[in-house]
């Protein structure tokens, strides 16, 4: 075992850290999608990384944000409020000390791992971080599983993504769910990131914006499978859906692999 | 410090030391010290016998039930094999000061009887040399565990679900009940008129807490079903739930027979054309809610998942385990 038990931290909602028991070079923020969980959504992640020895110098957070309710922009104010305190704090108070850490430590890298709508919140973070002129942001590289950055189709997102309750209820009107606007491909929110990312590129100073690796599902329903800006070209996984292509299991382990590799 | 220690120093760090637990303890801890009996023993009455109503005393013993479950979650990270065993005399010391109270105990067996706690105490309590039980290594338990840590910490803090619950439990906020919510899922003109847009709303947060328990219940069984290999660590797991899912076995049920009947009634009453003319509502088109309706029409997989919960089998093998152990 290499890393602590979850560690519940008062970052998102329902976050748990996986702090590594020796010193960490690296963190890595896995960031769930509409209705996912901190956990949840990574399935056999939090698994495999205490039982492997591939993350042994990652401190590792499972972020969890209220998807349901927040516009996707209030929660990337909140997920970027995590990385500047994350990022720019010593990690041992995160919760488990580890004595190698000096104050002034930093990590070398710092992994983002998004799903779906967590593909949103996590461009936007970033861009805020842009705006702010913040030093980590150089050592940030993201993975996005499925993202929705190019609009997503409503009515599959909900048929996918909520408990069968909450998809009678959600169409009986009884919910108001305003992130279902932002991911529409024309919405305000999509088109101010496509926006706002490409001009940061025509200034030679986007190179945060492009992703580390794009993962698409070949049985993919729910988002618009579309390049985003100076992306690379995606890798596509066959047999897999919008929510199980980011889902490792014994039997399918490229999601975990992909981690691994851009560590 | 070995794997096993780290676990117990995370769970003590999180389950005792810290938030609600951590001030259960200052409370219970003083006044057994300073001998202040009769308080402890109007604090930690049977409700039945004489009501709760200060808040100030509603807190306390939400503080103090806080502090319960940590023995509670202990128990089941030794069965899980998750934490040392023993545990360290340290930890053994503040089991039997503070469980071993006549009043405490009395909490926790007689009043709200909690089998976790009592296990744990009858270990404690009947050691002799080692361990307080041989558990073979299973496999996934480590994962198993984490996983329930991780579930217990979706239901422990959310609002909604606090809120729901609340209801379920005859709780009262700003005049509404859980009849008015149960009102609220057969008529969608009285939510509107009730709710408007406010999510603060305590009808609109039971709202929420109904469809994110029900999640909760599902994943929940999901957990115990995975962990069908290990009936005693299954069976620990559920006791951690057992006052919803044995002493409100019929609150729990009337998610089925009332909500979900309700939520059918009003899916059956709404014309197509309202729905495409609600901007609340994410459909659009006639295509899309003939294929809604088509989505939503199994419920079963709800009402299994609670029925499963529901049933008191899966609390025996630790009843059992308590009987026969020392």
């Amino acid at each position: 075992m290499s890393h602590t038990p979850p560690i519940f931290i008062r970052h998102g909602k329902n976050s748990s850290a996986f702090l590594t028991l020796d010193n960490p070079t690296n963190l890595v923020i896995f960031v769930h999608g509409f209705n996912g969980k901190a956990t949840g959504t990574w399935d056999e992640f939090p698994n495999l990384i205490r039982n492997n020895n591939d993350f042994t110098n990652s401190d590792i957070i499972f972020y969890g944000y209220d998807s349901l309710k927040g516009q996707a922009n209030n929660n990337a104010v909140k997920f970027y409020r995590t990385l500047i305190s994350v990022c720019e704090s010593n990690p041992n108070n995160l919760g488990f000390k580890r004595d190698g850490l000096t104050a002034n430590f930093s990590y070398q890298r710092i992994l983002i791992v998004a799903h779906s709508l967590g593909a949103v919140i996590v461009r936007r973070a970033l861009l805020n971080a842009k705006s702010e002129n913040k030093p980590w942001l150089q050592n940030c590289r993201m993975i996005l599983f499925a993202p929705a950055h190019r609009g997503a189709r409503i009515q599959n997102l909900v048929a996918e993504s909520l408990p069968t309750v909450g998809k009678i209820l959600a169409g009986l009107g009884f919910l108001t769910i305003p992130v279902l606007d932002d991911l529409r491909p024309n919405s305000q929110t999509i088109q101010n990131l496509i926006t706002d990312s490409q001009g940061h590129l025509n200034q030679n100073a986007g190179q945060f914006t492009i992703a580390h690796e794009v993962v698409w599902a070949n049985n993919e329903i729910v988002v618009h499978n579309d390049q985003f800006c100076n992306d690379p070209v995606a890798t596509l996984i066959d047999n897999k859906s919008h929510t199980s292509v980011c889902k490792p299991k014994a039997t399918f382990l490229d999601p975990y692999n992909i981690v691994v590799n851009a560590l | 410090m070995d794997n096993k220690q780290i676990n117990l120093e995370v769970i003590t760090k999180q389950y005792r030391k810290k938030g609600a637990a951590a001030k259960g303890f200052r409370t219970v801890n003083s006044l057994i010290k300073d001998n202040k009996i009769v308080s402890l023993r109007i604090l930690l009455r049977d409700h039945k016998e004489n009501p709760i109503d200060s808040i100030r005393e509603v807190n306390e013993r939400d503080n103090i039930d806080f502090y319960i479950d940590y023995f509670s979650i202990l128990e089941i990270g030794l069965i899980a094999n998750y934490i040392p065993n023993p545990l360290p005399v340290k930890t053994e010391r503040e089991i039997d000061f503070i469980l071993k109270n006549e009043f405490v105990n009395k909490y926790f067996t007689e009043y709200y009887p909690l089998i976790l706690p009592q296990l744990l105490l009858k270990q404690i309590s009947s050691k002799r040399d080692g361990q307080y039980f041989y558990r073979s290594n299973i496999k996934n338990s480590t994962a198993l565990f984490d996983r329930f840590l991780m579930l217990n910490q979706i239901v422990k803090n959310d609002d909604d679900i606090d809120q729901f619950l609340w209801f379920l439990d005859d709780g009262w906020t700003s005049g509404y009940s859980i009849s008015d919510f149960w009102e609220v899922l057969s008529n969608r003109d009285i939510i509107k008129y009730k709710l408007g847009s406010s999510n603060k709303h305590p009808l609109n947060s039971a709202l929420w807490g109904f469809i994110k328990y029900i999640q909760f219940l599902s994943d929940f069984a999901n957990l115990l079903r995975d962990s069908k290999e290990d009936s005693l660590l299954q069976s620990a797991f559920w006791h951690h739930q057992s006052y919803w899912f044995d002493h409100m076995k019929e609150k729990i049920g009337d998610i089925i027979k009332i909500g979900i009947s309700n939520i059918r009634q009003s899916m059956s009453y709404i014309s197509s054309e309202e729905i495409i003319h609600d901007k609340k509502s994410f459909l659009t088109s006639s295509d899309d809610i003939e294929k809604w309706r088509t989505d939503t029409s199994q419920l079963e997989g709800v009402e299994a998942d609670i029925k499963y919960l529901l049933d008191g089998k899966l609390g025996e093998p630790l009843k059992s385990f308590f009987y026969e152990s020392k």
